[in-house]
């Protein structure tokens, strides 16, 4: 028997979520989210 | 005048000690000690093990750094530790042996006032026999194991475009690794690549994991708050490894590899054996083998570092059941629990305990990850140390300590999976606490509007964007002292 899984049950991206993942805009505009929540993140990292 | 010795050049090492220069007057010593001549931005690795970087483009050499900045170097390793000195010396000193071509296997004794223990991980690949580049795996541990593991993915690669069908093996060498996140995004690029090349359907990628379920990292797992929803990490790996395909081996310490071969033990005490091309395994780590004496020459090593080889600082390392681990275990000033002026930073210090539910096989064989410490944690932690000892040596015992649990701090992490301007993906991944508090935010244990996972192009700009910065910053180039760790 083989141990190896898949997982079939798994919520596949749809392909709006697909395309939203290489769109450059809104990329682009992720990209600054991004950036904010690093920052945020950093900074209740840093006492 | 205070003698400040760093053992260790890594994210914590180099990190402290660039800022313990800046804070303290050219009248004190700042002394690195690394085995190392060269700098290496780990987290890149992965990219030159699939031959998208070069090991030029991850690491710098040290020295030249260490000379504009005034910090003595020695490319060395260090062997012993006598804290309270010894029949050499009767100041507190550290033995090391040079790595240095031109001093090699030479000995020297360092003294110190103050010592940072930055020494990081010993790569073990020896618990698992024939695991490694000499045995019959690859890894990307390090820059040169990551530029030979590139030419034998190459290998892999030809293989398939000549219509040859091949098993990729990527994953955890050993029951008790830690660092799931690197393999994580080894496979990832690993696909993207053998995609990229149209050769996909040729290749069977299996991630072989210590891991209960996909998403742990070691961490036990996390809920990501995304857009009003909390959604399990376990939930949003799986999604990935469904879509690009990639299948996985759970629970599972790999006990020996032969050429070709992994074997494996299984949670529930069953072994099983797997197959493989090629095979990016990573070892499980402990801490470097130094020895520490006391005053008389007597061996108290015990006392100062934990059976791990990682030394003991200010946690609560009393054996105690998972449901009583609590965030207050672990460490905040990183203080040894036996000499005042020695510290641990980064992997160097023993943590009290795993974040992920400790598991034994019926066999006896632990099959639990270890709780991740690399990256950001270890880079607050290194200028948490560096900032408590310029306070020892500007106001003696009064100055003020810093802290940095890990319980009190949130890191991010951008996983990627796959490289290209415009066809690249990372998974980016904030975590808030890094240790779990299910006292503070239920059974979740991390605050879901600060931790979150996203994947895209822009995660991956992000990672490109952190390899220049951090590097940038390594360099001690104007102003690095802004970018924070």
């Amino acid at each position: 028997m083989s141990n190896v899984v898949t997982f079939p049950n798994a919520k596949l991206p749809t392909k709006r979520e697909l395309r939203a993942r290489t769109n450059l805009p809104y990329q682009l505009w992720r990209f600054v989210i991004l950036n904010f929540k690093m920052i945020k993140m950093i900074t209740k990292g840093h006492h | 005048m205070a003698r400040v010795v760093i053992l260790g050049a890594g994210v914590a090492g180099h990190t402290a000690a660039l800022h313990l220069r800046r804070q303290i007057g050219k009248e004190h010593d700042a002394v690195v000690v690394s085995p190392n001549s060269k700098w290496n931005w780990i987290p890149s690795n992965i990219w030159v093990g699939v031959g998208q970087m070069t090991d030029k483009q991850v690491t710098f050499p040290l020295a030249p750094i260490y000379k504009r900045k005034n910090i003595e170097f020695h490319q060395a390793l260090a062997v012993e530790l006598h804290p309270e000195g010894g029949a050499e010396l009767n100041n507190s000193y550290v033995k090391v042996r040079y790595t240095d071509p031109a001093k090699l296997n030479q000995e020297t004794n360092l003294e110190y006032d103050f010592l940072i223990n930055a020494t990081g991980p010993k790569l073990n690949f020896g618990a698992t026999p024939g695991l490694g580049p000499d045995g019959h795996t690859w890894s990307v541990c390090t820059a040169g194991h990551a530029t030979e593991t590139a030419k034998e993915f190459e290998k892999v690669l030809q293989n398939l475009k000549a219509g040859q069908r091949q098993t990729l093996l990527i994953g955890m060498g050993h029951g008790t690794c830690t660092c799931q996140g690197a393999a994580f995004e080894y496979t990832f690029n690993v696909e993207h690549e053998i995609r990229s090349a149209g050769v996909r359907d040729l290749a069977e990628i299996i991630y072989i994991t210590n891991e209960e379920r996909l998403g742990d990292f070691g961490m036990d797992g996390m809920n990501f708050g995304i857009q009003g929803n909390t959604i399990s990490s376990e939930f949003f790996t799986q999604s990935l490894f469904q879509e690009r395909g990639v299948k996985a081996i759970l629970s599972a310490a790999v006990e020996k590899v032969e050429p070709g071969v992994a074997h494996y033990e299984l949670i529930d005490g069953t072994k099983g054996m797997q197959n493989f091309d090629f095979a990016m395994l990573l070892p499980p780590f402990r801490g470097v083998d130094m020895k520490a004496f006391d005053k008389a020459g007597t061996d108290i090593t015990d006392q100062v570092f934990a059976p791990s080889g990682f030394m003991k600082v200010d946690a609560d390392y009393s054996a105690k059941p998972y449901e009583q681990w609590s965030p207050a275990d672990w460490p905040k000033t990183y203080q040894s629990v036996k000499y005042d002026n020695i510290w641990a930073a980064g992997i160097a210090f023993a943590p009290p305990h795993q974040m992920s539910k400790p598991r034994t096989s019926p066999n006896g064989t632990a099959i639990t990850p270890a709780p991740p410490r690399t990256g950001m944690p270890s880079g607050v932690i290194g200028r948490a140390v560096s900032q408590t000892i310029a306070e020892r040596i500007k106001h003696g015992n009064a100055g003020k300590v810093h802290t940095a649990s890990m319980a009190e701090m949130g890191a991010a992490c951008i996983a990627s999976a796959g490289k290209g301007w415009l066809d690249g993906q990372a998974a980016s991944m904030t975590v808030y606490p890094i240790i779990p508090d299910k006292e503070k935010y239920g059974a979740d244990g991390r605050d879901t509007n600060e931790t979150y996972g996203e994947i895209g192009l822009s995660a991956h700009w992000m990672k490109h964007l952190l390899h220049y910065l951090f590097i940038y910053k390594a360099k001690a180039r104007p102003f690095w002292y802004l970018i924070p760790e």
